[in-house]
């Protein structure tokens, strides 16, 4: 599913960014950039939740103007928006926010909690009660429980220890199998070898958007010094731009 | 657009004031303001006198008007509460035990204009003083109480950091309401209580995020050696003409409200 933004400008927190194209299909994006490089406004943007002051954001070719279900989005430190009694019931709210009866919302949460490794045992506790880690992914699973076909999220592996960072790449795969649409803003190198093309911005403009091929893959290789992805895409950049490839 | 007691840098007359003349000229006013709203022509000059202070500090009066809208509800709860509730002449309009007359309705409109502009010269303060500045200002004036033993500097620091933490929390807010938005909680449709239990998710994780952040922040001053106002480099305040005249005009108003209230 393609969702793309045409000529959009939007203002965050006293941020500005004018005039912004993009479309993003299929697949694993990376979108990097430092911080303060416009990755969060870009986002909130793409999640159809915020009024775009000039421009139009589609979905499948359909111009869209208020929030669609189809999008959704996890924001930083999303465990920080948990607010009910149990784990079980704050999963499974988005589906009964949508008129889904307690019931069928309630197993479709076990199945997806059972898939982020969230011990059965704490189902019916509250999530507070969880470890920071169990909170992300209860979190995370209360926003992916909608299944939406688009998903954005900001910074998702900041604060995960080991075990949470393998059940994240785990449902990154299977986003991936399930050909969805993802976006990801991210400073995290790991994620650039999962992933299928690299978006990078610097003060609110897109600098380089490239596929993540092998010899983009050696280049970072090459530039041991520069770990930072975004700085390699603005590298890659270049280089195609010299035709030094 | 100005955030509801987000600092605004500038080089204006009001910008370049010692905190303590800005806060002791802001309380006068405010005292001012307070005591001419009891009748129209005063609320007009109170008007005046904003709109004046405003051009003096080189802030837009349109950017704090656009954030006093955010506030509407709340303003006009104000207005119902002083129209139905007062006691007063002849009702124009009667139901059950709510009874709105003409002088209600304009006790309730002298109120809100009195928090309009209580709130409208509250934003210019922390417009043109960082919470750092308005925290000194206030530990001055409140100086001369210390020597009976209160503590003026906690109090003052309390205050200060309960400025600062105002855009900080809109904007965690505006997260925590998109990111419920995201997941189907605003609820348009539907009975009263439906509506009014679509906020939980909304307003739960706002108080959280609050203690949260209040209670890092304790510890983070803590790790860095804070322990209350003991022992702590005073800062050096200079002052200058303008003060005493910001001061001056200050006093010189508030006199003048005293004085000619009988008139207006």
């Amino acid at each position: 599913m393609e969702l793309r933004l045409e000529h959009a400008s939007f203002s965050n927190d006293g941020f500005r960014m004018s005039d912004i194209s993009l479309s993003i299909d299929s697949g694993i994006t990376l979108l990097t950039g430092a911080c303060g490089s416009g990755k969060t406004t870009l986002l909130m943007m793409l999640s159809s939740l915020v009024p775009l002051e000039s421009g139009f954001l589609m979905l499948d070719s359909a111009r869209i103007v208020a929030h669609d279900s189809r999008i959704g989005i996890i924001f930083q430190f999303p465990e920080r928006q948990l607010f009910a009694t149990t784990v079980i019931s704050d999963t499974s709210y988005a589906l009964r926010a949508r008129g889904e009866g307690k019931k069928e919302a309630e197993e479709k949460a076990r199945c997806i909690l059972r898939e982020m490794a969230i011990d059965e045992n704490k189902w019916y506790e509250s999530p507070f009660s969880l470890s920071g880690g169990e909170r992300r992914r209860a979190a995370i699973a209360g926003i992916l429980i909608s299944e939406p076909d688009i998903v954005l999220m900001d910074e998702p592996t900041v604060g995960l220890d080991g075990f949470g960072y393998q059940c994240f790449l785990e449902i990154l795969k299977k986003l991936k199998k399930q050909r969805k649409t993802v976006l990801i803003a991210t400073h995290d190198e790991e994620l650039y070898e999962c992933s299928d093309r690299t978006i990078a911005m610097e003060n609110g403009r897109i600098i380089s958007d490239s596929p993540n091929t092998p010899w983009l893959l050696s280049l970072s290789e090459r530039l041991a010094t520069s770990c930072d992805i975004s700085a390699i895409a603005k590298k890659a950049a270049e280089m195609l731009k010299e035709r030094k490839l | 657009m100005n955030m509801l007691g987000a600092y605004q840098k500038g080089t204006s007359v009001l910008h370049r004031l010692s905190p303590s003349a800005l806060v002791a000229s802001y309380l006068l006013f405010l005292i001012s303001i307070i005591l001419l709203s009891t009748r129209v022509i005063g609320i007009g000059i109170s008007l005046l006198l904003v709109i004046l202070l405003y051009r003096t500090g080189g802030i837009k009066l349109k950017g704090a008007f656009k954030s006093l809208w955010k506030f509407r509800v709340f303003i006009v709860t104000v207005f119902l509460l002083n129209a139905c509730f007062q006691p007063s002449g002849s009702p124009l309009f009667t139901w059950w035990f709510v009874t709105i007359s003409l002088d209600g309705a304009m006790i309730g409109l002298r109120m809100i204009a009195t928090v309009v502009l209580v709130t409208l010269l509250s934003t210019l303060l922390t417009s043109v003083a960082t919470p750092v500045a308005i925290t000194d200002g206030l530990k001055s004036l409140l100086h001369p109480l210390s020597y009976l033993h209160l503590k003026t500097d906690e109090v003052a620091t309390v205050i200060s950091l309960a400025i600062t933490m105002i855009p900080v929390l809109a904007r965690e807010s505006r997260l925590i309401l998109l990111s419920s938005l995201s997941r189907g909680a605003a609820v348009k449709d539907g009975k009263l209580r439906e509506k009014a239990l679509s906020f939980v998710p909304m307003v739960l994780p706002l108080f959280l995020a609050a203690f949260r952040k209040a209670d890092e922040l304790s510890l983070a001053m803590e790790a860095r050696g804070y322990s209350g106002e003991r022992n702590r480099t005073k800062r050096k305040s200079h002052y200058s003409k303008s003060d005493a005249c910001a001061v001056m005009i200050s006093i010189l108003f508030s006199i003048s409200v005293i004085t000619l209230k009988g008139v207006f």
